[in-house]
């Protein structure tokens, strides 16, 4: 036990030591200017950001990456609040009673409130990422290709489910990034898949210019055919008073906990935090009627909520390899670049890692509070940069990260026919995350149900007795029945039923 | 005080009332159902490396099939679905988008001349036997870009592109050109096309 402690003091050394904290500092800034811009999203910034980051040290890279996404879904909040528009979808539930308490000219206090719950999220979501990731790796050890298979098709799953209001185009999605991750060489026999002769396919769609495509091209896009919106001018302080913060420590603690329990779950992202924690919010609140009309309580439940599923998406992505969510689907390709595999044997590999991890996390929290607060209105500007000077550097850097981490032309290619696809997918209804839990499980499938079948010399049955492998076949399963409308009417009419019969 | 910005989605649940469901999904449906087939007739063409003794349930179309046969389910799904699902109302704005297909074209073509044909060797070197520096490339796209975005907000301003509207553009698309080139190659060692 004191060797951990003295290991996790050695990792908060490290990482707050002089040139690691300019670099965090600065990871957490840049993430907070892209998710203060409506359309950029926190995948967007850590995919364009470990590009610009492949050549400096591990630890360092993966610092500058972890505090970007916590920035950018910090960021988030201030579109949110001030334009009634979410920097980022995990922010969309702070909208209504954020703008709402921005147009009763408490701008400044919804923004400071919305800092101490992202804050106090970051630190719940820190302590349980402390103290599950081990113990969740220990398990993980005993974990089989069976497990894996159905813990990918679960991520997946999930993801279509949760994502956008048709869960049947999610999980097409789904099956559409596990089908782009098949092209190239497969993993056990090196057999060209779905190549057609072109010697670039045979490397597979490289997952970054992939993401930089469905996330940054689309979204280019996708704001620039947007109508004008008007900002909120912020008049009052941005400092929350001390007994407002402690008056909702419920709200922070129940929030806090649901967000990490919704971030264990593969696939489900970081909206669900915030809208599971709203919800339950209102469920304890005594000021029911207030929610969606400037609620303090809703505005700290919905932040504390997305923000404490950030450690909870990373629990899942370093000690199983199943990333919780798009952005730590990139986070966990651009440390798979940097040379560490996230998974069971992370623990064994590299034992210190996942305190490195905690402490980078740490770091990030505690700059979103310094820049939440104390660097307020120079943010401002940053909403009003017109799109049409920035999107198109946006665009430039789209290409620059496409190309930079395998120096390949082709990877431009694919980075803007991919953007091009996913930015009229998008306008239909389908979801880019749901894409993104595909390309980066699609590898992790397609060797574990093939591993799993030679292991098993071609009988099912492993798939289906293993007590795990089980209970999330049925999970998947009820998933997807229960999205059936023949099975929805049939629910239904026996609720109906039963029902009426209670009735005298 | 106010200031303009410009916004890309609105809250779920927020402003106007779902729009009701248009029939397309039938076409999508029928869409994915051909999509699927694809790849699931390619998978089982595929070669099953039964010489080099792997096993029919290991060989490389497994996955792909299966996920073609998936896709083929859930689109005739979506195809036969009596009821659409009701579209949300961002995404009901998005489809309302139509009036600025004009605009969207122009930046759809902005961008692919710049990665197709400005960048490394894309069609200008094949066209011209040289490649243009990727400054230059930058510098030209961005500078073009930035004309043809502000040109409505010049429109409704009733003001004319004039040399100072050209200069702007100018100096923020060789200042970015610039300025990445040198951050990237010689900053972060990035080898650029």
């Amino acid at each position: 036990m004191f060797s951990g402690l003295s290991n996790l003091a050695h990792a908060y050394y490290a990482v707050f030591s002089f040139p690691s904290v300019v670099f965090g500092l600065g990871g957490a800034l840049c993430g907070i200017f892209v998710g203060c811009l409506p359309g950029l999203s926190a995948t967007l910034c850590i995919a364009l950001l470990t590009t610009l980051t492949v050549r400096m040290p591990a630890n360092d890279a993966i610092l500058v990456l972890v505090c970007s996404y916590v920035g950018t879904l910090y960021g988030g909040s201030r579109s949110a609040i001030l334009l009634n528009i979410p920097g980022t979808a995990a922010n969309a539930a702070s909208c209504a009673d954020g703008h709402a308490l921005a147009l009763r000219g408490e701008a400044g206090r919804a923004i400071g409130l919305a800092t101490s719950g992202a804050f106090s999220g970051v630190l719940f979501g820190v302590i349980c990422l402390a103290l599950l990731t081990p113990v969740l790796a220990r398990v993980a050890l005993s974990f089989g290709s069976y497990e894996f298979f159905w813990l990918a098709l679960f991520g997946v799953t999930m993801s279509g489910r949760l994502v956008g209001n048709d869960p049947i185009k999610g999980w097409l999605m789904g099956m559409l990034g596990l089908f782009v991750a098949q092209i190239g060489q497969d993993g056990l026999y090196a057999h060209d898949r779905f190549t057609f002769g072109i010697d670039e396919l045979a490397g597979g769609i490289a997952i970054i210019p992939a993401l930089v495509g469905a996330f940054g091209f689309s979204e280019i896009l996708t704001t620039l055919a947007n109508p004008v919106g008007q900002i909120v001018d912020l008049k009052d302080s941005v400092l929350p008073r001390f007994r407002e913060v402690i008056h909702y420590w419920q709200t922070s603690l129940r929030s806090g906990a649901l967000g990490v329990l919704t971030g264990l779950l593969p696939g489900v992202g970081e909206d669900a935090g915030a809208w599971i924690s709203y919800a339950a919010a209102r469920m304890f609140s005594k000021e029911k009627d207030q929610f969606g009309h400037g609620s303090i309580d809703a505005l700290m439940a919905a932040e504390t909520g997305d923000m404490s599923s950030i450690p909870g998406h990373m629990i899942p992505m370093l000690s199983l390899g199943v990333p919780g969510s798009a952005p730590s689907a990139v986070l966990m390709a651009a440390i798979i670049i940097h040379g560490i595999q996230p998974g069971p044997m992370l623990a064994i590999d590299h034992p210190l890692f996942i305190l490195d991890v905690v402490a980078m996390t740490s770091l990030a929290m505690c700059s979103i509070l310094v820049f939440g607060l104390f660097l307020v209105r120079p943010l401002l500007h940053v909403l009003r940069v017109p799109r049409a000077v920035l999107m198109p550097i946006i665009f430039l850097l789209c290409n620059i990260g496409a190309f930079a981490t395998a120096s390949r032309l082709f990877d431009i290619y694919a980075m803007a026919v991919i953007g091009v696809i996913a930015f009229f997918l998008r306008r239909r209804g389908y979801q880019m995350a749901p894409f993104v839990l595909g390309l980066v499980l699609g590898p992790l499938l397609d060797k574990s149900l093939r591993r799993g079948l030679v292991l098993s010399d071609g009988s099912l049955l492993p798939f289906f007795t293993r007590p795990i492998s089980i209970m999330l076949f049925c999970a998947i399963t009820l998933t997807i029945v229960l999205q059936m409308e023949s099975v929805r009417s049939a629910l239904a009419g026996l609720f109906r039923g039963r029902k009426a019969s209670a009735q005298p | 005080m106010t200031g303009q910005v410009e916004p890309r989605e609105t809250a779920p649940g927020a402003g106007t009332p779902p729009a009701p469901a248009d029939h397309t999904d039938r076409w999508e449906g029928l869409a994915w159902v051909i999509f699927g087939a694809l790849i699931l007739g390619m998978s089982l063409a595929m070669d099953r490396l039964a010489e080099q003794g792997v096993p029919i349930y290991a060989a490389p179309g497994v996955l792909p099939g299966l996920l073609g046969l998936v896709m083929i389910l859930f689109g005739s799904s979506v195809a036969l679905r009596r009821a659409p699902i009701p579209v949300s109302a961002e995404e009901a704005a998005q489809r309302r988008y139509r009036l600025q297909a004009g605009r969207l074209a122009a930046v759809l073509g902005l961008c692919l001349t710049y990665s197709f044909v400005l960048v490394g060797r894309g069609l200008f070197y094949w066209v011209f036997g040289f490649s243009l520096p990727f400054w230059l490339a930058s510098a030209i796209f961005v500078t073009t870009a930035i004309l043809v975005l502000q040109h409505p907000q010049r429109q409704e301003a009733g003001r004319k592109l004039d040399a100072r509207a050209i200069g702007f553009a100018l100096l923020m698309g060789i200042s970015a050109g610039v300025i990445a080139t040198l951050v990237f190659e010689r900053f972060f060692l990035v080898h650029l096309p």
